[in-house]
């Protein structure tokens, strides 16, 4: 296992320096569509950009988008979650609501209307992802909340006299942070594959910063004379979803038992509509 | 001194009726009755823990405030459930300290766990690690670490061996001579609230029958309060025959 995980940090390590050497930022038209040599592992892309420099950057890019959006997410959510678990009152219409109001928007619609308003950037697509997302993180802990609510060992701490917040951190969250996390493993894959698709059509990450959306649609005009432009970044996708939903078989294997078809959480069954 | 007054719980049947009672403080108190008798619902009721579906009217009066864990100590009828499972017992205790501001008392503890013959070790170990016998005598610890002033025992012997039992519920008089304590000790057995019992309190079907010191008791000539002296008197040799009657 440690000698994996070496040979993981070796190659992160290696690729990370050959990105900061081969500049992924200057553009050389002189050498446009070079085939892969020892100078460009990957050739050069349209503008004569090395192109494994890209790919790996917009790998970075992507991972650490997604991550962020998604532990944010899950973050806002759980608390709200817990909170509408634990206090029965006023607190708990009030996220209720929110989630009603929030629901019938359909995710991608909500991001085209927030690009809309805000610009087309990133950090448009992460408040657009927070505000759809943070629901089914919210209802899955509520849930979990209320389930645990019920068990014994809370009453004996309400008994012993602990503070709601020592059971909230120490009774409460513990079991469901597991469950969460599997949560959030399933949603890597889908926010890196929604960021791919906003930045596709120019809603997501702008140039000159590379992302692996941009980059299959950077390569789309020379799709017949360099088809690696736009077959490699839809490789790294797909591989990149399939590792995370490898994560989440891992992850469920260890405990956690969140459905793959239940992703969005619901109160009683109803469905969020997606575009 | 704890006045319970006009208590009432319902749920879709009255559960609890209209109850009245007095608990003298520093005095080991027994509620006696059969199972189903309301016995645990009216501890359940003192400590404002009553199950989801249940209402209740009435009020409890208090002398003195009674805080949740520093002067009210609860140890439950079912104690499996009753531990955290992801937690040792050591971290648990320390959360209960930590709860009411306060370090553990270590020496008392360990005296404790003398008396209740825990091996201090045993403190590292996570619920799932011991045994009923075990975790029961861990409820105790737990339900009296911060030296209570009221302690409410749910059927607090039944997984307990004969010689433990008797060993405990000395150490539980001693406990309440000690710092002054007042026990609620629920219990469908005769025979141990009238030998520790100071004042016996008999239920039946939510009712409660007759209240009074163990000679009192002894004494009565009420049907329920007879028959239960009738099956605590009969010897064992006339249960086992009894038995050979019913499944020759």
């Amino acid at each position: 296992m440690k000698k994996r995980w070496l040979i993981f940090g070796g190659c992160l390590l290696f690729f990370i320096s050959y990105t900061v050497f081969t500049n992924s930022f200057n553009t050389n038209i002189a050498k446009r569509l070079e085939p892969a040599s020892f100078e460009h592992w990957l050739g050069t892309d349209g503008l004569g950009r090395d192109f494994a420099a890209r790919l790996f950057l917009a790998g970075l890019i992507s991972l650490g988008f997604s991550l962020l959006t998604v532990l944010l997410t899950a973050c806002i959510g759980t608390c709200l979650g817990c909170l509408a678990g634990f206090y029965d009152g006023r607190l708990k219409h009030l996220i209720h609501r929110l989630e009603d109001g929030l629901v019938i928007f359909p995710d991608t619609v909500l991001a085209l209307v927030i690009a809309g308003l805000f610009g087309a950037s990133p950090q448009s697509l992460i408040f657009a992802i927070l505000l759809i997302k943070w629901i089914s993180y919210a209802r899955l802990s509520e849930t979990l909340v209320t389930e645990t609510m019920q068990k014994p060992y809370i009453s004996m701490a309400r008994i012993n006299g602990l503070t709601d917040s020592m059971i909230l951190r120490r009774h409460i969250l513990p079991p469901i942070i597991r469950q969460v996390v599997v949560l959030m493993s399933l949603d890597v894959g889908k926010v890196i594959l929604f960021l791919s698709a906003f930045s596709y059509i120019g809603l997501g990450v702008q140039a000159p910063l590379p992302e692996w959306g941009t980059m299959l649609n950077e390569g789309r005009p020379y799709f017949s004379s360099a088809p690696r432009l736009m077959l490699l970044p839809g490789a790294c996708i797909v591989l990149t979803v399939v590792a995370t939903m490898g994560w989440t078989r891992w992850m469920k294997k260890k405990g956690g038992h969140v459905n793959d078809s239940d992703s969005e959480h619901t109160r009683s069954g109803e469905t969020r509509p997606s575009a | 001194m704890i006045q319970i007054r006009n208590i009432h719980v319902r749920a879709k049947h009255v559960l609890l009726h209209d109850m009245n009672l007095s608990l003298p403080a520093h005095r080991f108190i027994c509620l006696v009755g059969a199972s189903g008798s309301g016995k645990t619902l009216l501890l359940k009721r003192l400590l404002d823990r009553l199950p989801d579906g249940m209402s209740s009217s009435g009020e409890v009066i208090s002398d003195e405030p009674l805080r949740r864990g520093l002067d009210i100590g609860y140890i439950p009828q079912q104690y499996t459930d009753a531990f955290l499972p992801f937690l040792t017992m050591r971290q648990m205790l320390r959360d209960t300290y930590r709860a009411h501001g306060r370090k553990m008392d270590h020496p008392y503890i360990d005296d404790v766990l003398r008396t209740l013959e825990l091996d201090p070790t045993w403190l590292d170990r996570y619920p799932g690690e011991l045994s009923g016998g075990q975790l029961q005598r861990f409820a105790i610890l737990f339900a009296v670490t911060l030296k209570p002033r009221l302690i409410l025992a749910d059927e607090l012997t039944t997984a307990l061996d004969p010689v433990l039992t008797r060993r405990l519920l000395d150490w539980l008089t001693e406990y309440q001579h000690q710092y002054g304590a007042t026990i609620l000790f629920v219990t469908h057995e005769l025979g141990p609230a009238l030998h520790y019992g100071e004042q016996l309190v008999l239920m039946q079907d939510g009712r409660i029958v007759e209240t009074g010191t163990p000679q009192m008791i002894e004494q009565s000539r009420h049907p329920f309060t007879m028959s239960l002296m009738q099956a605590h008197r009969t010897s064992p040799e006339e249960r086992k025959s009894s038995c050979t009657q019913s499944y020759p």
